[in-house]
């Protein structure tokens, strides 16, 4: 995480506590406000704290300032997941096309029971997600609960080795407020590029 | 470019039509292309939209609002529908193929439920259902091309299916064929539907839905248009003699089907479940299944009242699916005459027929006096129960003895009427008469004191009638 | 927070009323928090085992628990968000719940009416529930959890049926009964259905496509996992419109019909 990202955050946090009443019932998409107070959209107003692939206490919070292809899975599954990292990577490689470099990926578990810290780190290896672009994040039940409901990805686990979920990607803009949500897989990821070239491009 | 499409997409129209296939496939509907953008008129029951005048394709928006309101589903009996724009059935909808459907499903706040839409007119998993689950204050939007014409049930499928169309979700969309249908001088929209209560048919009160009842297909009302009584009186449909008329009709369900037939009247054309290439004539009752629909077209050829119904006939005449169509007009006779004559039918013999007199054996009456009294009681057993107890008699059927002009003009013709019988046209009291009147067996002095009875009472001209006056003039009757 | 601190805290507050709104507690005994004993329980839907078996209906093991009497009141949530204002009608972010938030509170710190004080508090999102339940040292029950003390062991099912339907029968009043009118079950549990639909803390989590017409209930290309679902008596229709309006949710929601109650482990 950039110094100037660690700046923007605390301003953030700065601002919303003091300027939070002015800013609740914010419904039309945000630009963004002077002196960078979250709006009432984010999804930076989730205050869980996470552990990254290589141990650190985080919160959301910090991808702000960038726009964020963010999505919800877990490692040991064989399914459709393995379809959500490879989506998401093409994603990046598609937009890099674009000249389009400062793009977050993030990755956060619905399963912290098996997805620790360190098996995160291994997945991300495997998979070749270099650390500078893509965050991995392990939380507790509740973290991830909340998460999971503010991005509307329903998981239920069927058993000790399968979790049933939707199989979203979800395009978070800098402020952290929700543009665009790729439901499903199988399209081409047109749509979703369109938007996150939008975002990226939009201007502070 | 928009025209040169378009006078292509015409050519090759024309071109299919003159090759005999039919006009246009799912794959031209598809590629049609969308000009312009309008807002759906639609209508509650009976009426429906205009026809659809344009000849291109065009994105219609469609709000639908589903309100939960309390409504009469019979006399003394209210229910909590579930409805498509407030009224059972739902909004009738009405597109072009080719059409791109922009639907709004606009779920109230002060609605319990959840609710979706499944349009039978929509390729695509529930029929829009899938995309559409909408909670209450909340809307939902999606889209779809009307690809196939016809028409077509829509209703909520959010679960449990059976209770949200139970409680009155459904309607129908039309998707015209390009070109429409052959104009009419009415168009009508109904549709038949079941209901559970938990009381049996006509308790009164707040009605809740029957879970059980409905699991076991026994509903409590049948009905048309969403009441019973939905459609008759100063609510029936209405044309006059000489007009045509096409009734688009659904059945929503949730379980039953529908014989449909309008009693006193042929429909010209069905366009059975609603398709538009195999067209019936000459039908009388046609079968709706659950979830379908027919267009039904008759001529109204002469006035009246019509009735419609479903042919299964306890549930239109104990469960309310019964709805009138009213025509005015002139008569036309050859077409139907109405009720030429009333005739009393005898089954056997030269059509006058011998009745035992009812009679006990009685010593001789010695005067007036008792002739009267004797034949008072020989009148009531015989004569009463024709001419009535104090000789009216029955207009048009049986002529008055009270006051007879036919009595009192000549005494012999009415002793020959009582023992030979008459049959034929007369003229009592300026009225005319054409029943049968059968001979009587009854002995002189019987005759005699019955006689003498009528002629000293109800105005007659008080003269005694003797039992040789019977013998005089009694008809001497064939074996 | 120690039960005896609560107790304690329970006690200051019952002495001095709600005029004086205690810190995280809730001035309630333990009698407001019956405990619903441990048992088996088929879920309305169940996941079968994995792999593309046939589903069948696996019972699963409830833990004990204490569950709230009543739902939550116009009171109670009054007290909660004197102390959480990040919670009032105004201040909340619109991620956490939408502009129907409160709407029928006439302002932040006030609901009314006197007549409603015993209300079930409605127009709440999941999000405020959920922080509710936290600051009473609470959380929201599973939807298992919730469903399993509506079972109640098999006691008085058709009855409970029957008053979910007759509250669908009913157009709404001009206010909702008081928590606790409802006779209370035999764990002691009033007012599950025929009141107002609840809020679970896994209201989202049922992947079966939401129509549930198809035969394996799933929209696949939607969601992932291989476990088929079965539905334990297609004849139970409230249930089947318990879960379809869980479904219709999303977390931010708030809605006229619609609030919640705490559970606490034991």
């Amino acid at each position: 995480m950039t110094r100037l990202n660690k700046m923007l955050a605390a301003m953030a946090v700065s601002f919303l506590m003091i300027a939070g009443a002015a800013f609740s019932h914010d419904h039309t998409l945000p630009a963004m406000e002077s002196g960078g107070a979250l709006p009432g959209t984010s999804i930076y107003n989730l205050t869980s704290v996470w552990t990254s692939s290589d141990g650190k206490a985080v919160s959301l919070k910090e991808l702000a300032g960038k726009p964020v292809v963010i999505a919800m899975a877990y490692t040991s599954c064989k399914d459709i997941c393995p379809l959500i990292v490879a989506d998401m990577m093409a994603i990046e490689d598609q937009i890099a096309k674009q000249n389009i470099h400062d793009v977050q990926f993030a990755f956060a578990s619905i399963d912290p029971e098996h997805d620790t810290p360190e098996r995160l780190a291994t997945y991300a290896k495997e998979h070749g997600l270099d650390a500078a672009h893509w965050m991995l994040m392990t939380g507790d039940a509740k973290a991830v609960r909340l998460l999971a409901a503010a991005l509307g990805v329903r998981y239920r686990r069927v058993d000790a080795t399968t979790i049933d979920h939707s199989t979203i990607i979800t395009l978070i803009d800098q402020q952290g407020s929700i543009r665009f949500r790729r439901l499903g897989s199988g399209d081409d990821l047109v749509g979703f590029i369109s938007h996150l070239a939008d975002v990226a491009r939009a201007l502070p | 470019m928009g025209r040169i499409v378009k006078t292509a997409s015409l050519m090759l129209t024309a071109m299919l039509l003159a090759a005999g296939v039919q006009a246009a496939t799912r794959e031209e509907n598809s590629a049609e292309p969308i000009i312009g953008q309008e807002d759906a008129v639609v209508t509650d029951a009976p009426n429906v939209p205009p026809p659809i005048k344009r000849d291109h394709a065009t994105k219609v928006v469609i709000h639908l609002e589903i309100k939960e309101v309390e409504g009469r589903l019979a006399d003394g009996v209210s229910y909590m529908f579930w409805t498509f724009g407030g009224k059972v059935p739902g909004k009738f909808m009405r597109v072009r193929e080719g059409d791109l459907v922009e639907m709004h499903l606009d779920n109230h706040p002060d609605n319990k439920n959840p609710h979706n839409i499944d349009l039978h007119a929509v390729n695509g998993p529930g029929g829009g259902a899938a995309a559409s689950l909408t909670a209450p204050g909340h809307s939902s939007v999606f889209s779809f091309k009307a690809l196939n014409p016809g028409l077509y049930v829509y209703h909520c499928a959010t679960a449990p299916v059976a209770m949200h169309v139970g409680n009155g979700m459904y309607g129908l969309i039309l998707v015209e064929p390009k070109g429409g249908y052959p104009s009419v001088d009415h168009e009508y929209y109904v549709m038949q539907s079941d209901f559970y209560t938990k009381g049996a048919n006509g308790e009164q009160g707040l009605q809740p839905f029957s879970m059980q009842k409905a699991i076991d297909e026994k509903p409590d009302y049948i009905v048309f248009n969403g009441a019973v009584g939905s459609t008759t009186g100063d609510k029936a449909l209405t044309a006059n003699t000489g007009e045509t008329v096409r009734l688009y009709v659904g059945v929503g369900g949730p379980n039953v089907t529908s014989s449909f037939h309008v009693i006193g009247q042929i429909f010209d054309n069905v366009y059975a479940e609603g398709n538009t290439s195999a067209i019936m004539h000459n039908v009388q009752t046609t079968f709706i299944p659950a979830g379908g629909a027919a267009i039904t077209e008759f001529k109204a050829s002469v006035p009246g009242t019509f009735i419609l119904v479903d042919h299964s006939l306890t549930r239109a005449f104990n469960r309310g699916a019964l709805a009138q169509f009213k025509v005015s007009g002139p008569e036309d006779k050859v077409v139907y005459s109405g009720k030429m004559s009333d005739e009393v039918y005898l089954p056997e013999g030269s059509g006058i027929r011998v009745a035992e007199g009812v009679a006990k054996p009685l010593p001789a009456a010695k005067n007036r006096a008792e002739r009267i009294k004797i034949g008072e009681s020989i009148y009531a057993n015989n004569c009463q129960a024709c001419h009535q107890a104090t000789g009216e008699g029955i207009p048009d059927a049986f002529p008055p003895l009270a006051n007879s002009d036919y009595l009192n003009a000549d005494k012999a013709r009415a002793i020959k009427t009582i023992t030979g019988g008459l049959e034929g046209k007369l003229m009592v009291n300026g009225k005319s008469f054409n029943s049968v009147m059968p001979a009587w067996e009854l002995s002189d002095e019987e005759i005699a004191n019955v006689m003498t009875y009528l002629y000293g009472n109800w105005g007659n001209s008080d003269v005694e009638i003797t039992p040789a006056d019977v013998k005089a003039n009694r008809v001497a009757r064939a074996e | 927070m120690g039960s005896a601190v609560r107790r304690m805290l329970n006690l200051v507050a019952a002495i001095t009323g709600s005029l004086f709104p205690v810190f995280a507690a809730n001035a309630q005994t333990d009698q407001a928090w019956p405990l619903i004993s441990a048992g088996a329980y088929v879920a309305f839907f169940s996941p079968s085992s994995s792999k593309g078996k046939v589903p069948q209906s696996k019972p699963i093991v409830v833990k004990a628990f204490a569950m709230a009497r009543n739902q939550v009141t116009n009171t109670d949530f009054l007290r909660f968000v004197d102390q959480h204002p990040e919670w009032r009608k105004t201040e909340v972010k619109a991620i956490f719940a939408e502009r129907s938030y409160l709407q029928q509170w006439p302002s932040d710190l006030s609901f009314g009416a006197v007549g409603l004080v015993q209300n079930p508090v409605t127009n709440v999102s999941y999000f405020a529930a959920e922080a509710y339940c936290e600051a009473i040292d609470a959380r929201l029950p599973s939807t298992d959890e919730w469903e399993y003390a509506l079972a109640d062991a098999g006691r008085n099912q058709k009855s409970v049926a029957q008053t979910a339907l007759n509250w669908l029968a009913e157009p709404n009043h001009a206010s909702l009964a008081d928590v606790g009118t409802a006779t209370p079950n035999f764990y002691g549990v009033s007012g599950l259905v025929g009141l107002i639909w609840e809020w679970t803390s896994d209201f989202d989590s049922f992947v079966t496509s939401t129509e549930l017409r198809a035969t394996d209930g799933k929209d696949s290309a939607q969601f992932c996992g291989n476990g088929g679902t079965g539905v334990k008596d297609t004849a139970d229709y409230p249930a089947f419109m318990r879960f379809s309006m869980r479904a219709s949710l999303k977390a931010n929601y708030t809605l006229s019909n619609l609030g919640f109650r705490c559970v606490r482990d034991l």
